[in-house]
């Protein structure tokens, strides 16, 4: 095998100049330093400045020995090794992968910004292609694939997997959507991480993150996650030339029930703001309400304004500020909230003064909301007309034997959207709880016993949804004395949410249509129960009137990218003058993808509801980058591909190195230099002669 | 070179043993303020372990009795004693004279050069004032020149309460001169000086010999005793500098780059030559020369001093083979 010598630290050679210094120094001109005072020079004689005895070299072979002591030195140093030609060649280069990520949130509609940010990263993916598999996603409050990773585990040929990116970029667009980058870079983190699992040989990652790096990026999620230190990320922004920006968010009243004729405004100026003076607007469609009012936030501050609410009946939709420069977050669009009457029909046994019967108790219940104003309207067990279902009815109680009539209206009801709850009154009304569940084979029985407890109970179920925290969730103080047990052959079409601690059903749901009838096995008057006098009570019956399309107090502002409950609405009309169907058994509407006013229909129904950006969208001041380094993320760049392999060949040397260790012996000859050179100093030497000896 | 004072005479007379182990360093002398109290410390440490003078004569301070020989001059035997005793004695007195001394200061520049903490013009000053304390202790008449190229000032030998103040001040204030001539100044001194006494030029005689031996002959030739103190700095005799640079002379202001060590044996041999050449003129003029370096304790100078008094009087009283008695 053919050796080479080489060297780990070759520069530490450079230390044998070492030997050349004391000899220059020796040959050097003494130059006079400073002046004496004497007190007469009569006798001294001139003298010019001539080599003098002490610079000539006497003890060459002293002078050797030390400057190979030196040189060994030096040598030792340098930590040579041998080397063949061949063992620096075995090192490869990793699979290396760059995703890019580019915001498109709606701040990066201003001015420029996507143009900049597509432009980046375009020059980013080329750059990277040459030595990496490149993948570009644009993020905002989710994350979307532009350009996937070739899949080849490395570099691909410029030009052919990346080519056009900018191009893809520009026509996806930015969306109206708030950013989190605390998402979009653990997801990419994560897909990236379990890629590295997947190989076997070694990787590189790096994120290129493309953003304006605005306030309200969310990046303060990044703190629950633990970032992987081998992923870098490489923050690019993309500052805007313009950043006078102000933002409003509708506020609401501390007094829901009594909403006053002025609605609170917070106005936010942003901190590199060069404005200070702003107009605030009701705007019905196209046509301005009112006179603007002016008012002054100095930047890096915000003020909640008082603003008087348009007259009741004109069509206002939206309130816009002016005065900035960024008119992507100018606009508030909302629906004025109304209050709806909402009627409960309890149809069974008592009277609204008697206070040892259920229906007092309900009548109780009747709490008004902002949205909902409720009444209960009592219809007496005795009559035997059809139940008084209107419009307004938003749930029906029933507490009786019904007949077939009667349970067929209360079927239609129900299948329209409609809520029943069907109180056990005791073991007589077997016939009509199986007509409602349509299960003849049904059977009632007084159950036995000293009183029960609700055992297990399904608080995912939306009737128990808000009794789902620890605080609220102990139903151990509520007593049935009297309860019935409810026999089914068939339970495919019931669920039971709730048991009591006997095993036996207290509270049944079966799903007709899209409303919902409810068996409670108990009463909740003092006679059967304590449920009345407990707290669970009015949460229990407002669950049970929000699942209803009737009475349901679904929220008519939303925000950008929200899924907005659609229980029975078959179009929905966009802000744009877009008709979009739904499924038939479509829940919710999740295309809220543009600011404005959105339109469901149903027949002759229509729900209205309006989508705004999200507040934190309207923070534009940029942060520094190591607010990102504050939550943990590794800023940087990757090592290139060149400084890899120059690091992996390094690392083979000093193996190599490690393994030969010809320093020491070269300190050894160095120690035996120095040992043979003091034993020859010590010798003595001739004396010189007296004239040669001065000094 | 050697550290011991030469002279020029070799000395046999019993004197004050010359041991420098008891006496005040120069460095810590030089410390001290007050010229006064610099010279009164020397002197009289000095005089703790001195013996009073060998030489007696008939003097109004009875020094020792001692057995009549054969010879003896009877005007001296004390009958007393011989009454009482039935011996003869001789009565012995100290010999007293009265001195008249012009103490010759050099201030020129050559002489503020100094290798340590002071300089040989300190040294000199100190030297000057020492001697004269102790003259007017033995109520010896003290005078003072200081000179240059010329006489600077002057204050006339007297014995008299407050000269020694006076004199002790003018030392004080003197400052420093310029180059030194002396011919000038001791041709001037020749003439001024002219009752016969003793005359101590304190100076570093860095100076060209041409005139010198003319003008000291001057003042021989007017019977005056000359003592020569000449003052060195250790660094002049031996030239211990290490390492090359510009040297500057004091008194002409020019400059030489010197490496020490190349010219060192260089300067010895010239400095040598002109000490020898100064030992020959005093030699050839009986001037009692003593070399002094800044190093050596006071009272080793004052040792000089009185040394050559001792052999002067010795020399005197070979001469007339009889004490002398000044009245």
């Amino acid at each position: 095998m053919n050796l080479i010598p080489s060297m780990l630290f070759p520069w530490f050679l450079a230390g044998a100049f070492a030997i050349a210094l004391p000899i220059a120094l020796h040959f050097l001109r003494r130059s006079p330093r400073g002046r004496t005072e004497f007190s007469s020079l009569m006798f001294v004689p001139t003298s010019p400045p001539t080599l003098t005895s002490k610079n000539r070299l006497d003890d060459w072979f002293l002078l050797l020995l030390r400057a190979l002591a030196v040189l060994l030195l030096a040598i030792a140093f340098a930590r040579p090794f041998f080397r063949s030609s061949d063992m620096l060649d075995e090192v490869a280069a990793s699979n290396r992968r760059v995703a890019i990520l580019v915001d498109r949130s709606a701040s990066m509609r201003r001015a420029d910004l996507w143009q900049r940010a597509a432009e980046e990263a375009e020059r980013a993916a080329i750059d990277a292609s040459s030595e990496s598999d490149v993948a570009v996603y644009a993020y905002d409050d989710s994350l979307e694939v532009i350009v996937p990773f070739a899949e080849t585990g490395g570099p691909q040929a410029a030009g052919t997997h990346i080519r056009g990116v900018k191009q893809r970029l520009l026509d996806a667009g930015p969306t109206w959507g708030a950013t989190n980058v605390a998402t979009a870079l653990t997801s990419v983190a994560d897909a990236m991480l379990a890629w590295q699992d997947r190989q076997r040989t070694q990787t590189t990652l790096q994120i290129i993150l493309i953003s304006d790096m605005q306030k309200g990026s969310q990046q303060e999620q990044l703190q629950s996650y633990e970032w992987p230190l081998q992923i870098p990320v490489d923050v690019r922004p993309i500052v805007p030339s313009v950043t006078a920006n102000a933002g409003i968010q509708l506020l609401s009243n501390d007094d829901d029930l009594n909403p006053t004729t002025e609605q609170r405004v917070r106005v936010s100026n942003q901190r590199e703001s060069t404005r200070e003076q702003f107009q605030l607007r009701w705007w019905a469609g196209t046509s301005p309400l009112g006179e603007p009012l002016a008012i002054y936030v100095p930047p890096g501050e915000s003020r909640v304004v008082q603003l008087a609410r348009p007259t009741p009946g004109s069509a206002v939709d939206r309130l816009t500020i002016t005065g900035d420069d960024c008119d992507f977050d100018n606009n508030r669009f909302l629906i004025p909230s109304e209050q709806r009457n909402v009627t409960v029909l309890y149809s069974g046994a008592g009277s609204l003064q008697d206070t040892k019967q259920m229906a007092y108790f309900l009548n109780l219940a009747m709490i008004d909301s902002q949205r909902r104003r409720l009444r209960m309207q009592l219809q007496p067990a005795s009559d035997p007309g059809p139940l008084a279902i209107d419009d307004e009815t938003g749930l029906v109680v029933v507490s009786r034997a019904l007949s077939a009539d009667q349970i067929r209206q209360l079927h239609s009801y129900t299948a329209a959207g409609g809520a029943v709850l069907f109180v056990v009154p005791d073991a007589s009304v077997e016939e009509t709880l199986g007509a409602l569940l349509e299960d003849p084979a049904i059977k009632l029985a007084e159950a036995a016993g000293d009183y029960a407890m609700l055992g297990q109970i399904d608080f995912e179920h939306p009737l128990f949804a808000s009794f789902l925290g620890a605080r609220y969730n102990d139903f151990t103080k509520i007593r049935f004395q009297r309860h019935r047990k409810i026999l089914m052959s068939a339970t495919e079409t019931v669920e039971i949410i709730a048991r009591f601690d006997t095993g036996v059903p207290a509270v049944l749901v079966q799903r007709r249509g899209s409303g919902q009838l409810v068996i409670l096995s108990s009463g909740w008057h003092p006679a059967d129960s304590q449920l009345a006098l407990s707290s669970k009570f009015v949460p229990f019956l407002e669950g049970l009137l929000d699942s209803t399309s009737n009475a349901s107090q679904t929220p008519v502002n939303w925000q950008i990218h929200d899924a907005v409950p659609v229980n029975g609405f078959t179009v929905v009309e966009t802000p744009t003058g877009e008709e979009i169907k739904l499924d038939t058994n479509a829940t919710h509407f999740d295309a809220t993808l543009s600011p404005g006013i959105y339109q469901a229909r149903l027949s002759d129904q229509t729900r209205r509801w309006s989508v705004n950006l999200a507040p934190s969208e309207s923070r534009t001041a940029p942060i520094d980058r190591s607010a990102l380094e504050q939550h943990g993320v590794q800023l940087g760049v990757a090592t290139s591909q060149e400084a890899e392999l120059q690091r992996a060949r390094q690392l083979r040397r000093t193996e190599l190195e490690s393994n030969q260790k010809i320093w020491r012996w070269a300190i050894v000859a160095a120690f035996g230099l120095l040992i043979v050179e003091t034993w020859l100093a010590s010798r003595p030497k001739p004396e010189p002669s007296p004239l040669g000896s001065t000094g | 070179m050697a550290s011991q004072p030469t002279h020029t005479r070799a000395s046999t007379a019993p004197g004050p043993r010359r041991e420098a182990r008891s006496f005040i360093d120069p460095q810590a002398l030089m410390r001290i303020e007050s010229l006064q109290l610099r010279a009164a410390s020397v002197v009289e440490g000095f005089l703790h372990g001195l013996h009073r003078s060998p030489y007696h004569g008939f003097s109004v301070e009875f020094s020792e009795y001692r057995e009549y020989l054969p010879g003896d001059d009877l005007r001296f035997l004390d009958w007393r004693v011989f009454a009482r005793t039935d011996r003869f004695y001789i009565k012995r007195f100290e010999d007293e004279t009265n001195l008249r001394c012009e103490l010759l200061l050099d201030t020129s520049r050559s002489m503020g050069f100094g290798s340590g903490t002071f300089s040989k013009l300190d040294y000199a000053r100190t030297l000057a004032a020492t001697i004269a304390y102790f003259l007017s202790l033995q109520r010896d008449a003290v005078g003072l020149r200081t000179f240059d190229e010329r006489i600077v000032e002057t204050l006339p030998a007297r014995y008299r309460p407050g000269h020694l103040n006076r004199l002790l001040l003018a030392l004080e204030r003197t400052p420093a001169g310029e180059g030194t001539d002396l011919s000038l100044p001791l041709e001037e001194v020749a003439a001024t000086v002219t009752k016969r006494g003793m005359i101590v030029l304190i100076s570093d005689l860095l100076a060209p010999l041409d005139k010198l031996e003319k003008s000291l002959g001057y003042l021989r030739s007017r019977g005056q005793e000359v003592i020569l103190l000449r003052v060195l700095d250790p660094a002049e005799v031996e030239f211990s500098f290490d390492s090359p640079t510009m040297f500057h002379d004091v008194e002409s202001g020019q400059q030489r780059y010197v490496d020490p060590r190349s010219v060192r044996d260089e300067y010895q041999t010239r400095f040598q030559e002109h000490a020898d050449a100064i030992k020959r003129t005093c030699n050839i003029l009986g001037i009692d020369l003593y070399d002094l370096t800044t190093d050596q304790p006071l009272e080793l100078s004052l040792f000089d001093f009185i040394q050559s008094r001792q052999q002067r009087s010795r020399h005197v009283a070979r001469r007339s083979n009889r004490p002398r008695r000044d009245a």
